[in-house]
């Protein structure tokens, strides 16, 4: 998997992953992604270019949310192509992240966002983590 | 009054792409094949015979009615040629027809009646015949041979209403509608009702299962704990949904396993394949923890894979010395190398990998190796894992052309060595094709026994 990035003049960061996110790739972004949620914890996620994605992915994605969300930051995901989706809605995960029509839309929504301590306004419910609706700058 | 069943593929193709190893007109509408509604119509109309014209004969159909004496019928099964018109079709059947009425229904279409209204109409006077069409075909009743010759001026006076089924959303529409307010207007048989929910036998749903009405749930499935199921949820034969998931709006089609913790919305699930309404083609989650088809239990499948093991496990002790000795002597000398090829696993289309070789089948030690059946040895290991018969259909190369070819042919069945191979007949040539049938069809391992001996001892053609 190739992993593409660049940071916005907003802090934001807008990561591209090429190809599939299964179990072989995962521990490849994983890393990357840590990496760079530890430098810029708000994340637009370009999943344009996503083939392939399966729940090792999906729980990737979701050690990676519960990372940004300490840091006051949010991964935010933009351009799912159908596989992208069809794993965020069966798996009750398109609650969770904010989905966005475009990566640009998905890095514009950080421009939007409420202060960092709205967000802060948590509830559990079967067993994901959803947060308060307002700091997600109204996705799709 | 006799009735033709016309199931041509103009009408009924499209669901093809999307129910991979079922025939179009076994797609269930509420656990209940879209052909076993038409036949109802017939019977309730008067029919006392029924054909069923397919435009090739499918195992599946025939299974499914037999010769229809479960629904107090006979039925037999006839053919139709592509591009047939209704002209052709009452031609080719004009000795089933006699001087009789006749009932046709031509076309993919819901009829909606209502079970218990007087639907008869074999005493049903017309010249001119009577028909009700819509987008996606019409019925048309003639009262005698010399009524409704030009369907053209048939009168459009029959009691009842059509609905097209063009697309997966008529289907999900009209489940919809059948296991709602319409339900008590069809038969859904075997199944015993308790406020909204339709269960059938062997059905095991967990105390912390929540069924939320209008739900059918067919026989032999399983619903664990903490899973909710409905509204408007059909889950099909041998279906398993995992603890914690939700499957709502949706159909589950025959032997689907749902995992855990999913929520399964406005979908069809088909094994692996996902389909949302409005899609044009399938999604395939290659995960099995998420979606897989689970195999059917059969105690003849699991007595004929252990035969079938032992068998292999033989012949692979009674071939490994040579194929070391051959197989070291032909790789260093350049004649032999070993290529993984992806073939068609099964009827349900599913693609796998075998190994094959690759030797020059001219030269003394090819034909040495062809003799002794050593190319075969390094598929021996698929006999003893399951994935192929000892002696089954020709494993198929994994191409659209033969995935298609394997889902219209529910017995297909590789094996290590061909039905056909003992006779010496040209692979994929009609007689060969038609032989893998016959034997497919006929399920007796003494006889598969006789032909891998007769396989053995035969003068065989190298694998292409």
């Amino acid at each position: 998997m190739k992993i593409s990035h660049y940071v916005t003049d907003k802090e934001v960061v807008v990561v591209t992953p090429l190809g599939c996110l299964d179990g072989l790739s995962a521990g490849h972004f994983l890393d990357t992604l840590s990496e760079l949620i530890s430098m810029h914890p708000k994340v637009a996620l370009d999943c344009s270019g996503i083939v392939h994605m399966d729940s090792m992915g999906m729980g990737i994605l979701m050690v990676c949310l519960r990372q940004a969300l300490s840091l006051r930051g949010d991964i935010r995901i933009g351009a799912p192509v159908p596989v992208v989706s069809l794993m965020l809605e069966l798996t009750r995960a398109d609650k969770v992240f904010g989905i966005f029509e475009t990566a640009a839309s998905a890095a514009a929504s950080f421009d939007t966002d409420l202060p960092a301590e709205s967000v802060s306004d948590c509830s559990y419910d079967d067993g994901w983590r959803l947060r308060s609706k307002q700091g997600n700058g109204g996705g799709k | 009054m006799k009735a033709l069943i016309v199931v041509k593929e103009e009408a009924w193709g499209w669901m093809r792409g999307f129910f991979d190893g079922t025939h179009p007109s076994m797609v269930p509408i509420c656990n209940k094949p879209i052909l076993e509604y038409m036949l109802d119509f017939t019977i309730l109309a008067g029919a006392e015979k029924v054909r069923m014209v397919l435009e090739e004969p499918c195992a599946d159909v025939e299974a499914h009615f037999g010769n229809g004496s479960l629904w107090g019928v006979e039925i037999d099964y006839g053919e139709c040629r592509k591009g047939d018109g209704v002209d052709r079709i009452l031609y080719k059947n004009s000795a089933f027809r006699g001087d009789g009425a006749l009932l046709v229904l031509d076309g993919l279409f819901f009829i909606n009646y209502d079970k218990r209204e007087n639907l008869r109409l074999d005493g049903t006077r017309s010249e001119s015949g009577l028909i009700k069409s819509c987008r996606g075909g019409y019925v048309l009743h003639m009262a005698d041979r010399g009524s409704g010759r030009n369907i053209v001026s048939a009168r459009e006076e029959l009691p009842f209403s059509l609905s097209p089924l063009s697309s997966l959303e008529d289907i999900a529409r009209i489940t919809r509608r059948v296991l709602g307010p319409h339900r008590s207007r069809y038969v859904l048989p075997g199944y015993g009702e308790k406020r909204g929910v339709l269960t059938g036998r062997n059905v095991l749903i967990d105390k912390d299962a929540v069924l939320i009405p209008p739900v059918v749930v067919g026989d032999d499935t399983s619903v664990f704990g903490n899973a909710v199921i409905g509204p408007f949820a059909v889950l099909g034969k041998e279906v398993v949904i995992g603890e914690g998931s939700r499957v709502t709006n949706s159909i589950v089609m025959p032997g689907t396993q749902v995992g855990r913790n999913l929520h399964v919305d406005k979908k069809i699930v088909d094994g692996k394949r996902v389909i949302a309404m409005g899609d044009t083609a399938p999604l395939v989650i290659e995960e099995p923890r998420l979606f897989s088809r689970l195999p059917p239990f059969r105690l003849g499948e699991k007595i004929r894979y252990a035969a079938d093991a032992l068998g292999g496990l033989l012949l692979g002790l009674m071939l490994l010395l040579p194929y070391l000795v051959l197989g070291a002597a032909g790789r260093t000398a350049g004649m032999l190398r070993m290529e993984k090829k992806p073939c068609v696993a099964g009827a349900s289309g599913d693609s796998a990998s075998f190994n094959f070789t690759a030797y020059a089948s001219e030269t003394f030690f090819g034909k040495l190796f062809s003799a002794l059946h050593l190319d075969r040895f390094p598929r021996i290991k698929d006999v003893l894992r399951g994935r192929l018969r000892l002696v089954g259909n020709r494993l198929l190369e994994d191409t659209p052309a033969n995935r298609r070819l394997a889902a219209d042919f529910p017995e297909y069945r590789p094996g290590l060595f061909a039905f056909t191979e003992g006779e010496d007949l040209v692979p994929g040539s009609m007689e060969a094709v038609v032989a893998e049938r016959f034997y497919s069809g006929r399920q007796s391992f003494l006889d598969d026994l006789a032909l891998l001996v007769r396989t053995l001892f035969s003068r065989r053609r190298p694998e292409s």
